[in-house]
């Protein structure tokens, strides 16, 4: 499962906050979509390399 | 008030001879005796519940039950080496001061005085006139564990023993392995906090999205009306949902540098940023900076690997901490 990391300056305290399950599905899109969006700006600059 | 004074003497005449007009006891001498005694019993006090009038003077008085002041006494015979009565509200009300033996002034008072209270009593001095209170110079001022503040006070040439912290001060936050989580927040920043730095050391994720910072008030971080600009030679580009520090990344990079928040604005919370680095793996610079408003006193910053405000990257190495002053 999917975690943050979350320091308290106040107190020094540092939790690890895991994702909930509805937190962890939105990661999970956000990250196929940039990575398909790393893919098409790969593929534009293959196409065109100048 | 009167005494009794016996007006006839009867013991003379025993001696007296028969016959003699003198000898003879006649009602009205016994008479005037009863009259002498009844008159000075009724103008004396009784040991049972007396009620004095006038002044009265007791030199030695011993009180062994519970004595009642329905007036109010006048202490008049205090001198200055005598404690002082000043309560209104127990009818005590004398003039003079608080003798050497009471801790005051007058003669040489050489003693510890030490007032001892059982019970949760505040002691408190209300004067009118400028007052000085002297301290000693040496010795121990207080025990007092708890902690305090200070307010208007001047220190010449302080000597600061231990750790300063609050205001002022350049504190450090706690550094912590970003080697796991797709973000590390501080938070509880406090609200009078200025300038802030933030230190990569040895930064990396998993993926090829920017380091990037956002931050926002104590109701979170804000992912959107970022102006800032990041610059590696290769891919420079501006962003509006995080500030960049670093324009180009990848799995391999390894990144360490110093972002520096100010804040620009109070009344409008803006804060500016400026950033520095350089990244071992793809081995370049970056220099980013821009500027936010935020919707409240700073509060939280975020790192995160990502282009688009959203973490997604996750960390596998290096460390991050704060200073803030």
């Amino acid at each position: 499962m999917t975690h943050r990391i979350v320091v308290n300056v106040e107190t020094g305290e540092v939790t690890q906050v895991e994702y909930t399950a509805e937190e962890q599905a939105a990661h999970d899109a956000e990250v196929a979509r940039q990575q398909q969006e790393q893919q098409q700006q790969e593929q534009q600059q293959q196409n065109d390399p100048t | 008030m009167s005494n009794y004074t016996k007006s006839t003497n009867f013991a003379t005449k025993d001696t007296l001879t028969s016959g003699d007009p003198l000898k003879i006891v006649k009602g009205t001498e016994i008479n005037t005796e009863f009259d002498a005694i009844s008159t000075a019993i009724a103008t004396k006090a009784d040991t049972a519940s007396p009620t004095f009038t006038g002044t009265v003077t007791i030199p030695t008085l011993s009180v062994s039950g519970t004595s009642t002041l329905t007036s109010q006494p006048i202490l008049s015979s205090l001198t200055a080496s005598k404690p002082v009565f000043t309560d209104s509200s127990k009818g005590l009300v004398s003039t003079g001061t608080l003798g050497a033996d009471q801790g005051g002034t007058g003669v040489a008072n050489n003693a510890a005085m030490t007032v001892t209270g059982s019970g949760n009593f505040a002691y408190t001095r209300t004067l009118t006139g400028t007052t000085n209170v002297t301290f000693p110079t040496t010795g121990t001022l207080a025990t007092l564990a708890g902690s305090e503040t200070f307010t208007n006070k001047t220190l010449t040439s302080p000597a600061i023993g231990g750790t300063p912290t609050g205001v002022g001060i350049l504190t450090s936050g706690t550094a912590v392995a970003s080697t796991s989580g797709t973000s590390i927040s501080f938070s509880s920043i406090p609200s009078w906090v200025k300038r802030v730095t933030i230190m990569l050391a040895g930064v990396s994720t998993n993926g090829a999205s920017n380091l990037a910072v956002q931050i926002g008030p104590v109701a979170g971080v804000e992912t959107s009306g970022y102006s800032g600009y990041a610059y590696t030679p290769t891919s420079p580009a501006s962003y509006t949902t995080e500030w960049a520090i670093n324009g180009t990344n990848s799995a391999v990079n390894v990144y360490s540098g110093n972002v520096f928040l100010s804040l620009a604005d109070s009344a409008t919370n803006t804060w500016v940023m400026s950033s520095s680095g350089g990244g071992v793996g793809i081995n370049t610079v970056s220099i980013a900076g821009g500027s936010k408003a935020i919707a409240g006193t700073l509060s939280v910053i975020r790192i995160i690997g990502s282009n688009t405000g959203s973490p997604v990257d996750t960390f596998d190495a290096g460390s991050i901490n704060i200073l803030y002053e």
